[in-house]
């Protein structure tokens, strides 16, 4: 049975509950939009510096590097979003799960088929290899990118300016970073990440 | 012709229940969460939740995740329905 109130409120108190109605409405939107978007960026954005920094100072540790700090983000993704899965249930949200896997893994096969990689093993090697590895790490950054654009298209602008951003940010590098092109990365790549983290906790409250 | 829902008209009441509305249909926040984000105590949440599933605007749910006991809560479709009507009653009385 429904309950009516009798006792009308004034035009002042419909506006202001009108208002708090959008304010708290817009607010819950924005906080389950906000998921855990912001630990992920930053999270991912701390490893991009990692492992981009590394290869900038100690080139050989690309054979191991990213294997390793791709499965500590592995099982940071998976822990930060168990934790947020926790504070709202939304069926379906496994599919992001599914999408990113699906997108690296699609990514990795067809580098391994068409240009599979032989790690060097002297100086001599890494100079030849240089340039190859330099065009592939710039493909692989683009990928998440590439994936915020598209994402950006259908759950919020932010996200595809974000993506544009740092894409052209990684195109402009390897053109003009020089011998810089990681360390390029670790900063405009890595520091957008950890920044937009930063920006999304601070203001989407 | 819409008019105002005494159960929903109460301020945190009013929240609680915007808070749940602006979930999609199959979405659940869980107890903890809500409180936070409308700063109102565990008790005085507790409180007016009972009263919204009382007048069945709101399901709550009881679970374990992680071995750790769990409140979860979404708005009805009877719930959705009724506040919709609020809003109308109100912006009908703005003017709008």
């Amino acid at each position: 049975m429904n309950e009516q109130t009798s006792d009308l409120p004034t035009k002042d108190d419909a506006i202001a509950a009108l208002a708090e109605i959008n304010r708290v409405m817009a607010q819950t939107r924005s906080a389950i939009a906000r998921g855990p978007s912001a630990a992920l960026l930053i999270l991912w954005g701390c490893i991009w510096f990692a492992a981009d920094l590394t290869t900038q100072l100690y080139p050989p540790a690309l054979q191991w590097l990213w294997w390793v700090l791709d499965l500590i983000g592995f099982a940071g993704t998976w822990w930060i979003v168990r934790i947020h899965a926790t504070r709202v249930k939304s069926p379906g949200g496994w599919r992001y799960g599914v999408f990113w896997g699906a997108l690296f893994f699609y990514a990795i096969l067809w580098i391994h088929l068409l240009a599979p990689v032989r790690w060097p093993q002297t100086a001599e090697q890494w100079t030849e290899f240089e340039p190859v590895f330099r065009r592939i790490t710039a493909y692989f950054h683009t990928i998440p990118m590439f994936a915020y654009v598209i994402g950006g298209l259908f759950g919020g602008r932010f996200l595809m300016w974000l993506g544009l951003a740092v894409t052209g940010l990684i195109v402009a590098g390897l053109y003009l970073a020089g011998p810089y092109f990681y360390l390029w990365l670790a900063v405009t790549g890595g520091g957008s990440l950890v920044l937009t983290g930063v920006m999304i906790r601070k203001l989407w409250r | 012709m819409d008019e105002l829902d005494k159960i929903i008209h109460a301020p945190a009441r009013l929240r609680i229940m915007s808070a749940l509305v602006a979930l999609r249909a199959a979405e659940q926040l869980d107890f903890r969460t809500l409180s936070e984000m409308l700063e109102l105590t565990d008790g005085n949440l507790g409180a007016h939740l009972q009263t919204l599933e009382e007048a069945r605007y709101v399901k709550i749910e009881k679970s374990f995740v992680n071995r750790k006991p769990r409140t979860y809560m979404r708005a009805t479709a009877q719930g959705r329905a009724r506040f919709e009507a609020h809003v109308e009653a109100l912006k009908r009385i703005c003017g709008i």
